[in-house]
């Protein structure tokens, strides 16, 4: 049997789709980058923290989708 | 504490009769960086030179580096240093140079069989299954020849050698993945042919070992042999540790007293020299120049001269940090030690890095259990790697800021314990604003110490851009704030009037400084104070995977099934453990990258090279400064 799907159901959802977003944009950013950056490092060890910099730059958008799906379920906006 | 120490160059002019005792005086006490001298002063002087007691130094050096390679450890109590001539007296007297050359030759000998007799058993081994006795090639007319090869390509070999002649006869074994190995013997004046035919296919040859008999005795010839080495390892090892107990203690000292000797004979390649003069530069401390100076008068009866020279150059880093925070000083080195001429940001991430690291784990147990790793951090490794015992302290530091978070959220390895101040499972929205005030406090003190920067480097158009950034923050604060709270912001309320004032000023001073490209960069403003919501994201995810496991296993106890209890506990068990880990990466990873990311860039330019004195790092000799 398929429930009716509620304002919370539909909210749920939205929360769940912008997590999911953000940690595929941040996945597919971090993937390129850590590449690159294993690249460096293995040429110049010392400069694993500069790498580590650029690395972590895009969790901005896994933080964007965590602060949206926080803003939904927490129904900041009523 | 803020900034790195204040350093000035340095040019020292002395008599060569008196630059042994110069040399010394520095490099026992550390106090200098040398430079090579600058070309204005190579126009009038030559280049300097080792000096002379160099090649002897270095000769004796490599040859205590010798012997000591064939010693083994032993617990060296530190004696004070030698003068030179002591030290090639003592060194010359060792006289265990020929017995550390014989053990060195026949240890070399004995591996070198080693390896024959193994490669040698290797290919009885692939021989064996061709179940020949070796002794029977041995006749004076043939030849022969055993190897790899193709299962395919072999038997086209065959027909080919059967094409040139019919004096010639082989075994053959097929091995895993169609290889086949074998054994051909054929008529001596046959050799050329046969070898060249045997060029066309791809082969590998397997040396036939130059035993008689079948394989198993030919093995276990080989493993005789091999006891016998082993046994003559035993005799040669027990003969290094005896040398080693009497003598290690004494080549390790004198060899460590030999690389002081060299370091300084050969430091006078940097310096300028005239006939009876040298002259040398280096950076040293400002708060030591007056000690250094008062110090080399001494020494040479004021027969020198030390003089401050004006430089364009930029000096290096020489951190200033007490005990304590000197252990956090890694986190910044981690990404980039600071330039002598900015903010030394250590302190400021020994505050702020515990605090964030504290609010994300806020667990007693997890503190607990990441202080005990600390300890045996410090204990442990401490004295062997300095970088291991920096961490430990620094999580010494981190988790007893955990505590005092564990015991605000009143949490217990995911449990919640007594009535705790602020329960922040329930209370994810209060967290959530904090996190961001906390973000708005981090990120507009970075852009301050960037003011005071720019200020500080006369950089006024960066200044007021920094202005602009801080002007746009907290207009922005103000309208979000009212955004939120449901008012509106058309209406003309002061709220709305100061908020839209701020970051129109802040706006304008961005299009005046860095042109309207700068006008982008607004959002990434906000991406930087969200970003401090990780701390109650990475929190939150420590804190349920722990309460799951552990409602998990309170649920596997009250079914009371023991095939049940005994699974989930062991996932308990593991689980708990994989938290702790992630417990300590995650919360230090996040809380180092808001420094990195958020807060340095506001400031931070870093590149900078650490101050790299001359002097000697003793292991075994007592050698430092002398009323320094």
């Amino acid at each position: 049997m398929v429930g009716e799907l509620t304002d919370w159901g539909m909210i749920a959802v939205g929360a769940g789709i912008s997590m999911a977003g953000g940690c595929i944009g941040t996945g597919m950013a971090q993937g390129a980058i850590g590449a690159a950056g294993l690249g460096v490092v293995i040429e110049k060890p010392e400069k694993i923290g500069l790498v580590l910099f650029f690395m972590v730059i895009p969790e901005t958008l896994l933080i964007f989708g965590f602060v949206m799906s926080l803003i939904l379920l927490l129904r900041i906006f009523g | 504490m803020l900034r790195p120490e204040k350093m000035e160059m340095i040019r020292v002019t002395g008599l060569h009769r008196d630059i042994d005792r110069v040399l010394d005086l520095l490099h026992r006490s550390g106090c200098v960086e040398l430079r090579r001298v600058g070309e204005d002063v190579l126009e009038k002087f030559e280049m300097g030179k080792p000096l002379d007691i160099f090649s002897k130094v270095s000769e004796q050096l490599v040859r205590l580096r010798g012997i000591e390679s064939v010693l083994k450890p032993r617990e060296v109590e530190p004696r004070e240093k030698l003068e030179l001539d002591e030290m090639f007296r003592e060194a010359e007297s060792l006289g265990i140079d020929d017995e550390v050359r014989e053990i060195q030759l026949e240890l070399e000998n004995i591996r070198e069989r080693e390896r024959e007799l193994l490669k040698m058993s290797e290919v009885v081994e692939e021989l064996s299954v061709l179940g020949i006795d070796f002794s029977v090639l041995e006749v004076e007319s043939v030849d022969s020849i055993a190897g790899m090869m193709v299962e395919s390509e072999f038997s086209q070999f065959i027909d080919a050698l059967g094409r040139i002649t019919t004096r010639f006869d082989y075994l053959s074994a097929v091995k895993k993945k169609k290889t086949v190995i074998f054994l051909i013997v054929f008529d001596k004046k046959l050799g050329d042919h046969v070898h060249k035919l045997l060029e066309e296919y791809s082969h590998s040859i397997l040396d036939i070992p130059p035993i008689k008999g079948s394989p198993s005795r030919v093995k276990a010839e080989i493993e005789r042999e091999l006891a016998e080495l082993d046994e003559r390892k035993k005799q040669i090892d027990a003969r290094v540790e005896a040398l080693s107990d009497k003598y290690f203690a004494k080549v390790a000292t004198l060899r460590e007293m030999f690389e002081i000797e060299a370091e300084k004979a050969e430091a006078p390649m940097k310096f300028a020299r005239e006939e009876h003069i040298f002259m040398m530069t280096g950076w040293i401390p400002s708060k030591k120049r007056r000690w250094a100076e008062e110090k080399l008068n001494e020494i040479t009866n004021g027969r020198i001269l030390v003089e401050k020279i004006e430089t364009d150059e930029l000096p290096p880093t020489l951190l200033n940090n007490p005990r304590p925070i000197k252990s956090m000083e890694f986190l910044v080195g981690f990404f980039s030690w600071p330039k002598s001429n900015e903010w030394d940001p250590t302190i400021l991430v020994a505050i702020t890095f515990p605090i964030f690291y504290g609010m994300m784990l806020g667990d007693i147990g997890y503190a607990l259990a990441t202080l005990g790793v600390a300890v045996l951090l410090i204990k442990k490794f401490g004295e062997k790697y300095p970088s291991l015992r920096y961490l430990g302290e620094a999580l010494v530091i981190t988790s007893a800021v955990t505590v005092i978070f564990g015991i605000i959220y009143g949490e217990f390895f995911g449990h919640e314990i007594g009535h705790p101040l602020f329960e922040r499972l329930h209370r994810v929205d209060d967290l959530l604003v904090i996190t961001i005030l906390v973000g708005v406090f981090h990120v507009s003190f970075g852009l301050l110490l960037g003011i005071i920067n720019t200020w500080n480097h006369k950089e006024y158009e960066h200044m007021l851009s920094k202005i602009g950034w801080l002007l746009i923050l907290y207009g922005g604060i103000i309208l979000v704030y009212q955004f939120l709270g449901g008012g509106s912001l058309t209406e003309p309320t002061l709220s709305n009037i100061v908020g839209f004032a701020l970051v129109g000023a802040g706006l304008v001073l961005e299009l005046k400084t860095e042109g309207p490209m700068s006008i982008m960069e607004v959002p990434s403003l906000a991406s930087f104070v969200l970003s401090y919501t990780r701390i109650l994201g990475v929190g939150l995810v420590s804190f349920i995977l722990a309460f799951v496991l552990n409602t998990q296993l309170s649920n596997a106890l009250a079914t009371g099934s023991p095939k049940l209890i005994a699974l989930v506990f062991l996932i308990f068990i593991v689980g708990h453990l994989v938290n702790f880990l992630l417990g300590i990466f995650e919360p230090f990873l996040q809380g180092i990258r808001l420094h990195y990311v958020e807060f340095f860039s506001k400031f931070y330019e870093g590149n900078g090279i650490l101050f790299s004195p001359f002097k000697h790092i003793s292991k075994y000799v007592k050698y430092g400064e002398k009323g320094s």
